[in-house]
């Protein structure tokens, strides 16, 4: 039997709001991933991808990252995959501060390319471990279908696996990143953790983030999950609808709705502001002010507001066609009521040339 | 949607076949390569025409590949109207083209003849080539216009990027039926004055008649004479000179015309101001839809700076940090002036799309030349901006800037093979 451990998207150096607190919070969620792992006493940890939020990763970032694979040393085999965020553009894997990390040692990557297979023996028992860095759609496919395993037990791990329904299946166990959410197929054997902190609130506030732990046996995969928080405090308020409101009375209602919460302290509140509300009411708002009301109230790291109202479109008159200058020009006479509407129509096609 | 394209002996094009994927599709060459060609094509085969510099090529045969005596398209596409796959050929031959339109399917052609082909593509896609180009086509140069110009600049390239320059040309085609008509009354008004004063110079009718019967009354008292003829002669001429200028001044050209012109002029002039007026209305109606489209591209780039972008009445364009404060274009970096003017002048397009048609948005937007007019430093973000793109189906890049290869998902790189030949063709 071999246990891994799956990780995933730890973006170090990424700071929601550019908020420099969520630096040290990303580095602080990966030790902690990273050390829920290795309580689990894994034969290896894989990573699978974008370790780095940047393919020029800052220092303080870099060294971290040595002084704690430096630690795991010796005690647990580490893979990780490079990312499209561990390269630049252009699928430059030698550009990737990952190499360095191999050169020393710590890590087991793909190298100056995108795919690598190892054999590595675990419990006496030789496990095929193919991995596959970010790369094209193409190049995936190709690869999952010119690998075929020969040992017993065979791992695939791709930082993206966008076509989950056609995997071969001769791997046991299919890990994969790129998604910031926790997904576990335990029928398919493919798993997706998640990223190990929040990078982008939009696309993860919905989903959850959990370590993957995967015992592998010739007779299967068996599934252990454990949830991975964020160690900041983060708080998604349901939406608030501003839709025909005054500016006061928008106002009034986030503020409102800012009253009702209860969050730990220096956190991170995400408000979504919804509705469709008409451009005077928009410009009138007073955002800042809301602003300055939520962060004495509850004393956050980061209060956000996000403008997601739309502004309704003037009612009077409505073109279907803007850009048919003929329909347009009947719309509009007939919405004035026009009294030289029919004379105007009727002569309308010879005067515009056609 | 454009899925496939083949020319033949067009240009610079031998024989070479397309394929475009839904997504972005990156056409990379060095200049001279045949980039705009493959745009050309596409124009060409959908309406009939090629632009270049804003101007409708005249001889369509220039398009024939040199020392050729015709030249063909084909194109696939997915017709917005019905979702349906149609492939359109066109053939150029010298002085004539002619066109087949056929379900892409079937090989007995749904509509032939170039005039209805025409015709019933412009159905197919819902709109006109001038809508179609406004909707899907960023031209060359303009994504930077919008913040650098003057106000009163920005307003005329905003307006002419949504394509309502449209009212401006129909305005000028008013006003030469105005002017023609305004000739019109001219000539006629003097042709009426000469002949009023002719007529003031001639005697009226009773007098040429009491002319008559005085000679006749001479003419009994004295007996017949020769002299008397000849005076009758010339009463008679002048009698029939007035009855002609009487006629000329009753007859329709100088009689009703007038009327008819003053009636029209009165139409034309208050068509003038409706032209003048809708506009802005039009303008006033898709603003904020542009401004919500455009939020959304930036703010998927810049979310973790910026809350929201705005255009106001004076089309100034300011951003809103995430402390609620309103931060003037003028102030934002290089990376997010780049990104607010890409995302205003895609928004345009995609706002367009949704809310100017009444039928299906074609899905598709052009981007020709994005980079040009940027330094190095601010090119930087043009792929990101340009991957973040997934708001349409479909999204053709031409470039020759390498960068972008990395942000599309197809690539086609032309090189060229100098002596007129057909490009190097690789499809990535």
């Amino acid at each position: 039997m071999v246990r891994i451990a799956h990780i995933s998207d730890s973006h170090l150096g990424c700071s929601m709001f550019q908020l420099v607190e969520r630096k040290e919070d990303a580095r602080r969620c990966f030790e902690k991933a990273v050390d829920m792992a290795v309580r689990k006493s894994p034969d290896l940890i894989i990573h699978t991808g974008d370790l780095f939020h940047d393919s020029l990763p800052q220092n303080d970032d870099l060294n971290f990252v040595i002084r704690l694979f430096k630690k795991l040393k010796g005690k647990v085999d580490l893979f990780v995959l490079q990312g499209n965020h561990d390269h630049p553009y252009g699928y430059r894997y030698s550009l990737s501060p990952l190499i360095g990390l191999e050169t020393m040692g710590l890590i087991i990557s793909t190298g100056e390319k995108a795919y690598r297979g190892v054999k590595v023996t675990y419990d006496g028992r030789p496990v095929e471990i193919h991995l596959l860095s970010w790369a094209s759609e193409r190049f995936l496919e190709s690869v999952l279908h010119k690998v075929q395993p020969k040992e017993d037990i065979a791992l695939f791990f791709a930082h993206d696996l966008p076509n989950k329904d056609n995997l071969p299946v001769s791997f046991d166990y299919f890990g994969c990143g790129h998604k910031h959410t926790f997904n576990l197929d335990e029928e398919n054997n493919v798993g997706r953790p998640g990223s190990t902190c929040y990078v982008r609130w939009e696309t993860e506030h919905k989903g959850s983030k959990k370590l993957i732990v995967v015992d592998v046996d010739s007779s299967g995969c068996e599934y252990e999950t454990q949830s991975l928080n964020d160690v900041r405090g983060f708080k998604f308020v349901p939406p608030v609808n501003i839709s025909q409101m005054g500016p006061e009375q928008a106002d009034r209602a986030i503020k409102d709705s800012i009253d009702k919460l209860a969050p730990k302290e220096k956190s991170i509140i995400i408000l979504q502001v919804n509705g469709i509300v008409d451009p005077e009411t928009e410009r009138k708002m007073d955002r800042t002010k809301v602003l300055q009301y939520g962060e004495k109230k509850h004393n956050p790291l980061f209060l956000h507001i996000a403008a997601n109202w739309r502004c309704s479109v003037p009612k009077e008159i409505k073109l279907s066609q803007p850009l048919d200058v003929e329909a347009s020009v009947e719309e509009y006479m007939d919405f004035t009521k026009d009294e030289m509407g029919t004379r105007v129509k009727a002569m309308m096609h010879k005067m515009l040339g056609g | 949607m454009i899925r496939k394209l083949r020319m033949t002996d067009f240009k610079v094009f031998q024989d070479q076949e397309f394929d475009f994927s839904p997504g972005t599709t990156a056409i990379v060459g060095p200049n001279g390569s045949g980039k705009t060609t493959i745009l050309e094509a596409i124009e060409f085969a959908l309406f009939r025409s090629v632009t270049r510099k804003e101007k409708s090529v005249k001889r369509l045969e220039e398009l024939i590949r040199h020392s050729r005596k015709k030249a063909k398209i084909q194109l696939e596409f997915i017709a917005p109207l019905n979702r349906r796959e149609y492939r359109v050929i066109r053939t150029i031959h010298p002085g004539e083209t002619n066109a087949d339109l056929f379900l892409a399917n079937k090989h007995e052609p749904e509509v032939s003849g170039p005039t209805r082909v025409d015709q019933e593509i412009v159905k197919l896609l819902g709109m006109t080539k001038h809508a179609f180009s406004a909707l899907t086509y960023v031209r060359q140069g303009e994504i930077f216009k919008l913040s650098r110009d003057t106000p009163a600049k920005r307003r005329s390239g905003l307006y002419s990027m949504m394509g309502l320059e449209i009212y401006d040309k129909k305005k000028k085609t008013v006003d030469k039926e105005l002017k023609s008509m305004k000739g019109e009354m001219e000539s006629i008004d003097l042709t009426r004055t000469r002949l009023e004063s002719i007529r003031e110079h001639l005697p009226n009718r009773e007098e040429l008649d009491s002319a008559i019967s005085a000679i006749d009354k001479v003419e009994r008292e004295v007996g017949k004479r020769e002299e008397f003829e000849q005076f009758r002669g010339v009463v008679e001429k002048v009698s029939n000179s007035l009855s002609t200028v009487n006629d000329e001044l009753s007859s329709p050209r100088l009689s009703r015309r007038p009327v008819e012109i003053k009636e029209e002029t009165e139409v034309a002039e208050h068509l003038k101001a409706l032209l003048d007026t809708i506009p802005h209305v039009a303008e006033n109606q898709l603003r904020p839809y542009i401004r919500t489209e455009a939020r959304s591209i930036f703010t998927e780039i810049f979310g973790d700076r910026y809350s929201d972008l705005f255009i106001d009445d004076d089309f100034e364009v300011c951003l809103f940090d995430l402390q609620g404060n309103k931060v003037s274009l003028k102030a934002a970096s290089g990376g997010e002036d780049v990104c607010v003017n890409f995302a205003l002048r895609v928004a345009v397009n995609t706002a367009l799309q949704k809310y100017s048609t009444a039928s299906n948005p074609p899905g598709l937007i052009i981007l020709d030349e994005p980079g040009s007019g940027l330094d190095q430093q601010r090119r930087r973000w043009l792929p990101e901006a340009i991957a973040g793109l997934e708001v349409v189906e479909q999204v053709i890049v031409v470039t020759h800037m390498d960068e972008l290869k990395e942000s599309t998902k197809q690539v086609i790189s032309l090189t060229p093979q100098g002596k007129g030949r057909q490009p190097l063709v690789e499809v990535d």
